[in-house]
């Protein structure tokens, strides 16, 4: 109850100095006075004495004057005074006398309080990143978190959330550059590019996202903050340069990435962020780009991958790419554990930050046109030249149903100079993207093939629709996922087939196609969409984010000194211990206090 | 006996869900051994796409001379001396590798490799 009195009576006695102090003590933030201003809490040369109610005024006069120093108020709460102590004199020294002092009750220093920067975005309480108080957040385990297990950004937020002057790029399937949480917070590129960056998938102007996984970076790095609508990012303003390398199912080729990375150099962006990589071979002329970025003094931060393996015994990049611009990231879940996905690497992950259940901003609203070929056990599709029957197997213990040529596969075989089509028509209207997911098991021998199409008008796609894919192959006896973008098919009557054709050579037993799990994901833009997910492409912006803060906060930093202040900043975790270069997870006020040594400095001993 | 063999188009979608065709036929350079489904290791490069960077200087024509035995469908310049390149056959990156030496004006030939997002609504 006392501690309660007393923090009420000290914001009403001194709100007004404190408000003052707050706004002074963000002006030594120039970094020689950092750490003295990082850990003060009072105000040096003041105490606050209440004296017991015998004390007149006249009293109270002498006793302050008898230790030599000056009444500054005479408080509202009866019988607190404001005094300025004598030049040198410590607080720890005053309060000693004032307690000594029979007239006085209670003596305590002038305590500082700092705003409690906390923006008003309805959907705040759900970024454990931010402020994690064990709340529960989405689906993936563990989703109840531990207090204090987060950025330490809060504290942050009182000194800098405007970053606009740094340009971050995001380096990915697009953004949504019209969502309600980033339309004020995109990069301006002028009538050059008035979509605020461009498209090296489709190699137009415009970046919008067909994926989701683009805008939901965006949203982490910079959303805008106190807005009073869905999240915040890590800086409340920014500058977001929307670079489309990723398609509509979210993957991108080494032309389409480097292309992005030298746009986004060349146009200005000080910060990356790629949330992307491959578990292949080294990759030259990416690394050239990354290069480039250096050259170009932009911090490039990317993300571990989601394998959950050893980067250092498997390579993943661009993670694994040594250049000294780059930070990658790992993922940790809501108690600081390495999430359960994510890769790691002691010398080639640098830092982990929140990963799991992560909200944020979104392309658009999602559906599922899924299609299971039957009606009442009655292959529902319309077909010609026979062979494609509906039918079910038992797969991993679950009946599942199937698209079947032979009906009996994986038994028999399909007949010679066969022709078999089977198709279906779906209304695709209204949608931005779609794409087409299935499974399936394939024996088709040389010489056969199986085909897939397309036809944006309808009827039978083998006649005038578009190949997706087609030729011989195996599975070898297992069942494997598929995806294709079906975006060109949008329309109102879209057909979608297969098409097993044979030549006049029998097919050994086996040979056939069964589908299943046949399902089209749709996407329709909109401006209001938001998704909670999980992936070190979602702790990447968290760290690209901060990368963006330090630059905008020190507008000389070097990358050098930024990826210094992220690494040297962060705060020790026992599940990064040995699993990355640093064993730290990124905290967004030590980095900002982090006071890089100088360097190329000269003296001269005498 | 009829093998069986990933087809030109079909196995860009085998690689992509991480498989190797299966076959009961000897086993040759451009017919991998089979292999069980490994969903974690996926397709890594683009068939038939490489990206060829020139010497400064050099004439695109150089990229035609060396690599048009295998039908080129198109080329993209890309700047900085780097040109995308399709092609109609594809011989693989060791081929087009060991050709570079033939030509001085190639100053590098590399696969288009494949990189995905790594975040995911629903890890299972």
């Amino acid at each position: 109850m006392k501690t309660l009195i007393q923090s009420k009576f000290i914001a009403a006695l001194v709100g007004a100095a404190l408000m003052l102090y707050a706004q002074v003590s963000a002006a030594p933030f120039a970094q020689p006075n950092w750490a003295a201003a990082a850990t003060s809490q009072y105000v040096p040369g003041e105490v606050l004495v209440k004296f017991k109610p015998a004390a007149v005024a006249l009293v109270r006069t002498a006793s302050v004057a008898a230790l030599g120093h000056t009444i500054l108020a005479h408080l509202e709460q009866p019988g607190w005074t404001h005094v300025k102590l004598a030049a040198g004199q410590s607080v720890t020294e005053a309060l000693v006398a004032y307690q000594n002092d029979p007239n006085v009750e209670y003596a305590q220093p002038n305590y500082i309080y700092h705003t409690a920067a906390v923006p008003s975005d309805p959907q705040y309480a759900q970024l454990w990143a931010f402020k994690n108080t064990g709340q529960t957040v989405g689906t993936f385990p563990p989703n109840i978190g531990t207090a204090g297990d987060d950025m330490n950004i809060e504290r942050a937020w009182d000194h800098i959330t405007d970053c606009s002057s740094v340009v971050v790029a995001v380096v990915d399937s697009g953004v949504n550059y019209t969502q309600e949480d980033l339309a004020a917070n995109m990069w301006n590129g002028g009538s050059s590019f008035p979509n605020h960056g461009k498209d090296f998938v489709d190699n137009d102007l415009d970046p919008m996202d067909l994926n989701g996984h683009g805008t939901h970076v965006a949203g982490i790095i910079g959303a805008a903050g106190n807005n009073a609508k869905g999240t915040t990012g890590v800086c409340w303003m920014a500058s977001i340069m929307a670079v489309r390398v990723l398609n509509a199912m979210g993957s991108g080729t080494t032309a389409n990435i480097t292309q992005g990375i030298n746009f986004a150099v060349t146009y200005g962006a000080k910060v990356i962020n790629m949330s992307l990589g491959s578990g292949g071979a080294f990759d030259q002329i990416f690394s050239d780009a990354i290069t480039t970025a250096r050259n170009s003094d932009v911090v490039v931060v990317v993300s571990a991958g989601n394998s959950t393996s050893d980067n250092d015994v498997t390579a993943h990049y661009p993670c694994n790419f040594t250049q000294l611009n780059l930070v990658c990231v790992a993922a940790l879940d809501q108690n600081y554990a390495l999430a359960s996905f994510s890769n790691w690497g002691a010398t080639s992950v640098d830092v982990g930050a929140p990963g799991t259940n992560i909200l944020s901003t979104w392309a658009g609203a999602e559906g599922t046109i899924a299609d299971n070929f039957n009606t009442t056990g009655v292959l529902n599709w319309t077909t010609s030249g026979g062979g494609w029957t509906y039918g079910q197997r038992t797969v991993s213990g679950t009946l599942f149903d199937f698209l079947l040529d032979p009906g009996t596969f994986p038994s028999g075989a399909y007949v010679n100079n066969a022709d078999n089509r089977v198709y279906k028509t779906f209304n695709l209207s209204g949608f931005n993207a779609a794409t087409l997911n299935f499974r399936m098991q394939l024996a088709i021998p040389l010489g056969d093939s199986l085909n897939l199409n397309y036809r944006n008008s309808g009827g039978d796609p083998f006649a005038g629709g578009i190949q997706l894919n087609g030729g011989s192959g195996s599975t070898g006896g297992f069942i494997a996922p598929f995806s294709f973008d079906l975006s060109p098919c949008i329309s109102v009557a879209c057909s979608v087939g297969f098409q097993l054709v044979s030549d006049a050579t029998s097919a050994p037993a086996g040979s056939g196609a069964g589908i299943l799990r046949f399902s089209i994901d749709t996407l329709t833009i909109n401006t209001s969409s938001y998704n909670t997910i999980s992936g070190t492409s979602m702790a990447t912006p968290e760290v690209a984010g901060l990368a963006m803060m330090l630059r905008a906060y020190n507008p000389q930093y070097t990358y050098a000194d930024t990826v210094g202040a992220i690494k040297n900043g962060g705060r020790s975790v026992a599940a990064l211990a040995g699993k990355t270069t640093t064993g730290k997870a990124v905290d967004v006020m030590s980095s900002l206090a982090y006071i890089n040594p100088p360097t190329g400095l000269m003296a001269t001993v005498q | 006996m009829r093998c069986w063999r990933r087809g030109q188009r079909i196995g860009l979608v085998m690689a992509a869900a991480g498989l190797v065709a299966g076959s009961a036929c000897s086993q040759t350079p451009s017919d991998p051994a089979p292999k069980p489904m490994d969903l974690s290791s996926r397709q890594t490069r683009v068939p038939g796409e490489y990206l060829v960077t020139l010497v400064a200087g050099a004439d695109v024509k150089a990229i035609a001379d060396l690599y048009g035995r295998y039908g080129i469908k198109g080329t993209q310049d890309l700047g900085r001396n780097l040109f995308l390149v399709r092609l109609t056959e594809d011989p693989g990156p060791a081929k087009l590798e060991e050709l570079r030496g033939q030509n001085a004006q190639i100053k590098a030939v590399q696969p288009n490799f494949v990189y995905r997002g790594n975040g995911r609504g629903n890890i299972q």
